[in-house]
């Protein structure tokens, strides 16, 4: 028949009657609240646990706020002090004709945690409408925001190297600026919501 | 086919949940190098290899040592015009060490060192007596979780990227030399990476489990 | 087998034999043991490069931290480790991990001090440091001796820590005179170098401070080379006027000292030599003590009288030759064999061994032979007067007749005593007197009354009734003598010069009651720099120029240097008179004084140069009259007395015409007396 083999063949857990548990694979029965070989709560594959995505993803965004408006570095140069932040490096990078680098801060420090707001949004969001279709390319999508998620830490990586290392006293030296913390947080909460996000809804939709 | 109509306990432990996307499998004793795949997603369930948890385990006590160098050996050093600076990793965490931000050092000092260290010694202390053939230690199954939960958040990988990049900023304004600890955090990396290669959770949650 | 079984040998317990430990590990091991390997290497390799580790003690570590630099000819050769203090908690101690490759050299003869931004009056120094921060550095030679690693820093930096850069000289002087620490050396003006480690000698009675002098400029230097004190600033008049001299603003603050050769023929200066640093360049220029001379023999001279106006410095003569300097003025008091105290003046004199005609380099034993064998022969330590007004002391060391016998005390202490003799009649107020004594002397003033009446009485003889009788060429001859006498008249000269003298005996008089005062002045120096600073310098100063210019002016005429050296001394030392006279507000009168000498002088000359012509008319007139009245007959009353009229007038001026070469020959005589 011409649906997805996966749709028509497989049984689920939740069809079986089961609960699965998302940390170790293990199948208990449905009542089962804690699983018994990991210790791992187990979760029932409805909305309810968006509402977790939703306000890890919340707070993210309002700390992605300050973390444009305040400076992320500030660069002090022979008693000049030079308060750059995200946006404004990446526009300084271009003023400057430096636009492969500009193009690669924009789409590192700008676009990619946008992107990965919108594509939460976007899951959760539409998960709850689907009927077991398009499984695999939203899947796909939730992988790139949890593998991404983690390395949009790199910029406060670098603000702590950059920070620790360029300390030339009056001739240069670079400190963290308040958004540096704003962007860590605001990072921790995207990853956290999408960490929360059950990636079971995407392949099963909601019997609500 | 794969139908199960009245499971009872003994068949669920036969039985694998997909965690990606909920559906059910057979559990197989694999022989080694195979690797089970759920049907629906593609996601890797199982894939046992011989000697893994004792690879698991080298491979931790790998990762402990690079670490311990990498803390105390100097990181990076730049100079420019006469002046020059140093900074070990620990400084590197320091960083932030100043005024409101200072909980974000420890969260640094956390992601880059303390996580990665302890998932080191949590494996250890899991796998060495799965590894001897010996029941698992009291507590395992916690100190095992904690492994799994906390893996995204240990990012030494990241911070070493995280470094490349900020070489490159810094590569124009001042001459950098890299020091031990770099390189020691360069291979620590790769240690991480191949003992994630040998660690399968489910074939690891199934040795923990046969108390 | 259905009964119970005998128990047979039982059965042994077998276990599986136990693989060997080797083949039970896994090769996977070799993947941490070699990580274990490699990081024990790269911490045994940086605990085997980490270095030496020494302790250095700092009164004052400002910008100091772990990780401050340690470095040498500016390279990093090692870093702080630790900040601590010592035992006793008055220093602050340093603990320095000194890399391994210079520790060798770190040893007995290293220095170390801090390098910080300096704002001084000399500039901004090591700017860099604002910059980098504080940094340690040290300087050590390329010799290992005698490993150390407990070291006390230097306060400030060294004047240099490596030889090689230029030479290190030291420079002895009576007192600092406003130098300090770090002061420049300045060669025509340009810093060279610099001083440091201010110190008092050995006994106290002198500083030392070291120089640097950096190359190339220490080229420069030979053993003929004289360093002077710049410090502050000094105001002099001299022919161009006054002039205020600040050598640089760093001068001002911290006092600085200036070099130059002033003859040639010096050798090459070595690490360590020693100079003299005299008080002022006059002094580095004319000093009779050469610059390798820093420590003359010295002797103790006991006055009786007082021995005011003499002063450190003073010149000490040796039979009329300069030879040396007094150095110290003290009063001893000692008791007599009665037991009554009195006191005497202790003067400390410094002799100049080659200026005695002893050898350059006689020690201070040579020198004091010499001189005991010249006191045997009468040779005895006197004051002398000398200048204008003998206003200026030295010491006189000259054979003085019929003397007590007397020795030399050679176990005196500090310095062997030079006895000596009551002072010279010649004092000040006399010699003084005596310039006024000989201008008096001078039959001016009879000449002149002489030529006045003269030409009184050819009016009188033109104005008699019977002149009017003679003839016409009489007549005529009666009307040029009158006009003669009326250009005399007109001219005034007689006037003028008695004018003239009257006022020089005023101005000097009251000079000499000036003189008494004036030595208090010079006494008190206080009273002198408030003088400078209440005088109205534009006013008095053009007043001494033209006085200073006209003493010049004589000075360079041809002729002058044939003069003998004290008067030159004395000309010079008018200079400096006059400036003591104006502080003392003397300066007004003495001004008065030369200036109406030299009105006289001017006019005198003047008047001199028409006199041979004067005195031929005079013959041609007298020629003329005999002739006359000859025609006219002997023994007329009118003739007669026309004709010893005619004849005195003559002599007259012919005596004028004596004093007038006189003065003309030798004016210098004329004014000061000599
Ligand atoms: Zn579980
Ligand atoms: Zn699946």
């Amino acid at each position: 028949m011409g649906r997805h083999i996966a749709e028509i063949e497989a049984l689920t857990a939740t069809d079986a009657g089961l609960i699965g548990c998302t940390r170790c694979g293990r199948v208990w029965p449905h009542a089962h609240v804690e699983c018994e070989r990991c210790g791992a709560r187990l979760h029932r594959v409805d909305r309810h646990g968006l509402q977790a995505v939703w306000a890890w993803w919340l707070a993210g965004l309002i700390f992605y706020i300050p973390a444009n408006v305040f400076p992320m570095l500030v660069t002090d140069t022979f008693g000049s002090l030079q308060k750059n932040t995200i946006v404004g490096g990446a526009l300084e990078l271009w003023k400057h004709h430096n636009y492969g680098v500009a193009a690669i801060v924009f789409v590192a420090s700008i676009m990619i945690p946008i992107g990965k707001f919108i594509a939460v949004a976007y899951l959760a969001i539409i998960v709850g409408n689907e009927k077991r279709k398009g499984g695999h390319p939203h899947l796909l999508l939730l992988e790139v925001v949890e593998f991404i998620g983690r390395w949009s830490m790199i910029d406060v990586f670098v603000v702590a190297i950059l920070s620790a290392l360029v300390q030339l006293g009056y001739v240069a030296s670079i400190h963290p600026g308040p958004a540096a913390a704003s962007f860590a947080l605001s990072v921790a909460f995207t990853m956290l919501s999408a960490q929360s996000f059950d990636p079971r809804l995407i392949w099963r939709g909601t019997k609500e | 086919m794969a139908r199960v109509p009245n499971p009872d306990l003994g068949d669920l432990r036969g039985l694998i949940a997909c965690p990606r996307c909920d559906l059910l499998h057979h559990t197989q004793q694999l022989s080694d190098g195979e690797r089970a795949k759920c049907a629906r997603c593609g996601s890797l369930l199982i894939w046992p290899r011989t000697g893994a948890f004792l690879h698991v385990v080298a491979f931790s006590f790998t990762g402990m040592i690079l670490m311990i160098g990498a803390i105390f050996f100097p990181f990076l050093k730049i100079s420019a015009q006469g002046l020059s600076h140093e900074s070990s990793i620990f400084g590197v965490a320091m960083a932030f060490s100043d005024g409101w931000i200072a909980p974000l050092a420890l969260a640094v000092l956390a992601m880059i060192v303390a996580l990665p260290v302890f998932r080191f010694a949590a494996l250890i202390y899991t796998l060495w007596p799965l590894a001897n053939g010996r029941p698992a230690y009291r507590h395992s199954t916690t100190v095992f979780r904690l492994v799994e939960e906390l893996q995204p958040w240990a990012m030494a990988e990241i911070f070493i990227i995280g470094t490349a990049v900020a070489l490159v900023k810094v590569a124009g304004l001042a001459s950098v030399s890299l020091g031990p600890a770099f390189w020691a955090f360069c291979v620590l990396i790769i240690v991480i990476a191949l003992k994630n290669s040998f660690m399968s959770n489910w074939t690891i949650w199934d040795a923990i489990s046969q108390k | 087998m259905t009964e119970t079984p005998d128990p047979g040998p039982a059965e042994l317990k077998t276990s599986a034999a136990k693989r060997p430990i080797w083949s039970r590990l896994s090769i996977i091991w070799i993947v941490p043991l070699l990580a274990l390997v490699v990081t024990l290497g790269v911490a045994w390799k940086s605990f085997a490069d980490r270095g030496e580790l020494i302790h250095i003690d700092f009164k004052d570590a400002t910008g100091v931290e772990v990780g401050t630099p340690l470095k040498f000819r500016d390279v990093q050769v090692g870093k702080v480790e630790s900040v601590g203090f010592t035992s006793d908690l008055t220093q602050v101690r340093l603990g320095v991990r000194v890399d391994n490759d210079v520790a060798p050299y770190v040893d007995n003869d290293a220095k170390f001090w801090l390098v910080r931004p300096e704002v001084s009056a000399r500039g901004i120094e090591n700017l860099g440091t604002v910059l980098s921060g504080t940094y340690l550095e040290g300087f050590w030679t390329n010799k290992p001796s005698g490993a150390r690693t407990q070291f006390t820093g230097l306060e400030r930096p060294p004047l240099s820590p490596d030889p090689s850069k230029g030479t290190i000289i030291e420079l002895r002087a009576q007192d600092a005179g406003g130098i300090v620490d770090g002061a420049p050396i300045l060669y025509h003006g340009i810093t060279v170098g610099h001083l440091q480690n201010l110190r008092l000698n050995k006994d106290g009675s002198g500083v030392i401070v070291d120089a640097f002098i950096e190359a190339p400029h220490n080229k420069l230097l030979t053993t003929q080379t004289r360093f002077w004190n710049t410090s502050g600033f000094s105001v002099k008049f001299d022919t161009s006027g006054l002039s205020l001299d600040v050598r640089s603003l760093a001068t001002l603050v911290q006092g600085g000292v200036e070099f130059d050769t002033f003859t040639s023929g010096g050798d090459v200066v070595k690490n360590q030599d020693t100079f003299r640093l005299y008080d002022s360049q006059d002094v580095a220029k004319n000093s009779v003590f050469e610059s390798d001379q820093v420590d003359p023999p010295r002797y103790t001279l006991l006055f009786d009288d007082p021995v005011q106006g003499l002063e450190v410095g003073s010149k000490v003569q040796v039979r009329g030759v300069e030879a040396g300097e007094v150095t110290a003025l003290a009063i001893k008091v000692s008791t007599d064999s009665t037991g009554q105290s009195y006191a005497q003046q202790q003067v400390t004199i410094a002799l100049s061994p080659d200026r005695l005609g002893l050898a350059r380099d006689s020690d201070e034993k040579q020198t004091t032979q010499f001189i005991e064998s010249q006191v045997v022969n009468g040779l005895r330590a006197r004051i002398a007067s000398v200048g204008l007004l003998g206003g200026t002391k030295i010491i006189e060391l000259t054979d003085v007749p019929d003397q007590p016998n007397e020795k030399m005390n050679l176990d005196a202490k500090p310095f062997p005593t030079i006895p000596t003799a009551p002072p010279t009649a010649n004092d000040l107020s006399q010699s003084a007197k005596g310039v006024f004594n000989r201008i008096e002397g001078l039959p001016i003033e009879k000449l002149m009354n002489s030529a006045i009446r003269t030409l009184d009485s050819i009016s009188a003889v033109a104005e008699n009734e019977n002149t009017r009788k003679v003839p016409e060429e009489l007549s005529g001859l009666l009307n040029q003598l009158r006009s003669f006498a009326t250009d005399l008249n007109d001219k005034g000269a007689a006037d003028k010069t008695v004018a003239a003298l009257d006022g020089v005996t005023d101005a000097a008089s009251s000079v000499l009651e000036e003189i008494d005062g004036l030595h208090e002045t010079l006494a008190s120096a206080d009273k002198a720099a408030q003088a400078i600073a209440d005088m109205p310098l534009g006013d008095i100063g053009d007043k001494i120029d033209t006085i200073l210019a006209d003493i010049n002016g004589l000075l360079n005429k041809p002729g002058t240097q044939d003069l003998p050296q004290s008067l030159n001394q004395t000309l010079e030392q008018t200079a400096a008179i006059l400036e003591q006279l104006r502080k003392a507000g003397a300066a007004d009168k003495l001004n008065q004084t030369l200036a109406a000498t030299q009105d006289a002088a001017a006019s005198v000359s003047k008047a001199a140069d028409r006199l041979p012509e004067l005195t031929q008319r005079l013959d041609t007139l007298v020629a003329q009259a005999q002739g006359l009245v000859s025609t006219y007959g002997q023994g007329s009353n009118f003739s007669n007395e026309t004709l010893t009229t005619l004849r005195e007038l003559r002599r007259s001026i012919t005596d004028i015409g004596a004093v007038a070469r006189m003065i003309e020959r030798n004016p210098r005589a004329f004014i000061l007396g000599r």
